[in-house]
This record gives structure tokens, C-alpha cells and sequence, in this order.
């Protein structure tokens, strides 16, 4: 063993930087679950608060439940404008835009084509021939 | 190694921080959920939403008596006492009805139904939609819906829950 340089023999420090690369590793992988788990606790719950799933399907229910009602009031051009102007002014004081037009309505047969246009900015839904049918539809 | 690296990352249970939003999206799914429940059609009571608001006449007591075979007898406010039994035991509410007044001045009209108090600052709100129409059989308005209803037919009433843990 004489002759032969003390520190090429001794084989210590490589278990150091061997320990040292597996926790850097070790972090970078932990780091990044941590990160996907607080993007997952945030995204999520935003998704539900800002988009409006309940004031988009509770527009277009009312509209048919409008339909259902009297679809032969739905030609009527008064009728639908105070409704329109009504529904606009209640959801225009949260921020929301919606607007209404009645394309055809067929007495005889119960049935109605509507266009339905709701947006409150960042998500916008257009529903270009909302089709109602009062006999074979149940709300 | 990227073998091992992948089986403890795939294998790992990470639990998702619940944050002030999470709790948020579940008081207004809680509050959706009890104002389904009375917008829904049934077949022994018809829409018990419409029902109530059909039946308050804008007193300053907040009367709403309406019986129904779901939740009973009621006296006092019966909106406010369904609620009561949908929402959790730990959650507030306020409900408010808005309509507009004439439509031919746009003007918006809010009353306060159920009061219990001031909301906290993570309050959610939930609404609802009903249509009063004059004259229509299963539904009669009370007294100042008919006076309303006589500008605007139909009425849009839009039911708006506040609801706040405590």
C-alpha cells in the first residue's frame, strides 16, 4: 500500500456526491408533485366558481319552461321583447349578457326553434336552433 | 432508475391542499342543490320554488304559507323553513327575490325574504329563475304579484341564495 497517493485511494466522496445527486433528484420529483397538487387544489374550484354552468342551463330551462307554457305566445313580438328585457336586466346586474330570438314556432305541432345567446365575457354559449318540443318533452 | 422515478411518482397518493376556492365551490354546489331540489316538477306538489313565490305578497313579514306534501305544514316563512331542512346545519342564508318592477323603466327590484344577518366575506350566492304568468291554473299569485304581473306577463323572478359557513 505504500506509494500509492492517500487520496485517489479513498472512495468516501463518491457516496457523498452520489447521495447528494439522488436528494437533488429526490427534490426536483417532489417539487413537482407538490406543484401539480396545488395547481390541481386551485384550477379545479376556479373552474366551477367562473364558469357559468348553472346560469347557462338555468337560461336555456326557462326559455323552455317559457315554451311549454303557451308556445303560441312565443310569435307574439311584445311578449318575447318584455320577457328578453326582463331576463337582460337580471342577469345584465351580475354581468351576464343574454338575448333571445324566436326563429319559428309551429302551433299545431307544439314545437318552437329558438336562438339562444348567453356570455359573461371569458365564456360565451350560443344555442343557434334551440329546439323545443312541448309535447315529447318533459321539464 | 426512470423506472423506479416513475413507479413512486405514479404510485405516490398525493393529496390535493383544500384551499378557501375548494370550500367556495362546495357551499355553491350545496346551495344549487337545495334550490334544484325546490325548482324541480313534482307530481304531488308541482315546482314548490314557483309555489313560494307565487304566494308572498310583499309584506314586511315575509309571509309565505304554502303546504306541501314534501315539507309539510308550514307557517310563517315555509321558503325559509324548507331551506332550513336542505342546507347543512352549519351554513346561513340569505334570500332575496329581484324582479323588475315595470319593465318599461328598467328598473330592478330587490327585497330581502330571508334575513339571517350580515354574510361573511366568503359568502357564495346561488339563483334561480321562476316565471309567474297571469292566470295560470296550479300557481295563484297573490295579491301584489297580480298587481305586477297586470305590467309584466310574465313576471321573471330571479331567487337569489346567499349562503355563508359559520
Amino acid at each position: 500500500m505504500a506509494g500509492i497517493n492517500p487520496f485517489v485511494r479513498d472512495e468516501g466522496g463518491q457516496w457523498i456526491l452520489l447521495s447528494g445527486l439522488i436528494i437533488a433528484v429526490g427534490l426536483v420529483v417532489l417539487s413537482i408533485l407538490l406543484n401539480q397538487a396545488m395547481m390541481a387544489g386551485g384550477r379545479s374550484p376556479e373552474a366551477i366558481l367562473k364558469f357559468p354552468k348553472d346560469d347557462i342551463r338555468e337560461f336555456r330551462w326557462e326559455v323552455h319552461r317559457w315554451a311549454h307554457h303557451n308556445v303560441s305566445r312565443l310569435s307574439d313580438g311584445a311578449y318575447i321583447s318584455n320577457l328578453t328585457n326582463q331576463t337582460m336586466l337580471l342577469y345584465g346586474s351580475r354581468g351576464i349578457s343574454v338575448s333571445i330570438s324566436v326563429l319559428d314556432v309551429n302551433a299545431t305541432n307544439q314545437t318552437a326553434n329558438l336562438t339562444l345567446f348567453i356570455t359573461d365575457g371569458p365564456t360565451t354559449c350560443n344555442f343557434r336552433r334551440e329546439y323545443v318540443d312541448c309535447i315529447h318533452e318533459s321539464i | 432508475m426512470i423506472a423506479t422515478l416513475l413507479l413512486v411518482m405514479e404510485g405516490a397518493v398525493v393529496v390535493t391542499p383544500q384551499t378557501g376556492l375548494v370550500l367556495d365551490a362546495n357551499l355553491k354546489q350545496i346551495g344549487d342543490d337545495a334550490l334544484t331540489v325546490l325548482d324541480t316538477n313534482d307530481p304531488f306538489d308541482g315546482i314548490i320554488l314557483k309555489h313560494y313565490v307565487a304566494v308572498w305578497n310583499n309584506t314586511t313579514t315575509n309571509e309565505i304559507i304554502y303546504d306541501t306534501i314534501l315539507f309539510g305544514n308550514s307557517s310563517g316563512n315555509a321558503l325559509n323553513r324548507s331551506l332550513s331542512y336542505l342546507l347543512p346545519d352549519d351554513v346561513l342564508f340569505n334570500l332575496d327575490f329581484i324582479y323588475v318592477n315595470d319593465s318599461t323603466t328598467d328598473e330592478v327590484t330587490v327585497r330581502r325574504v330571508i334575513d339571517n344577518g350580515e354574510p361573511g366575506a366568503d359568502a357564495v350566492v346561488s339563483r334561480r329563475l321562476v316565471t309567474l304568468f297571469a292566470n295560470e291554473s296550479g300557481y295563484p299569485l297573490s295579491a301584489y304579484w297580480n298587481s305586477t304581473v297586470f305590467l309584466n306577463d310574465p313576471q321573471v323572478v330571479e331567487v337569489r341564495l346567499t349562503l355563508w359557513q359559520v
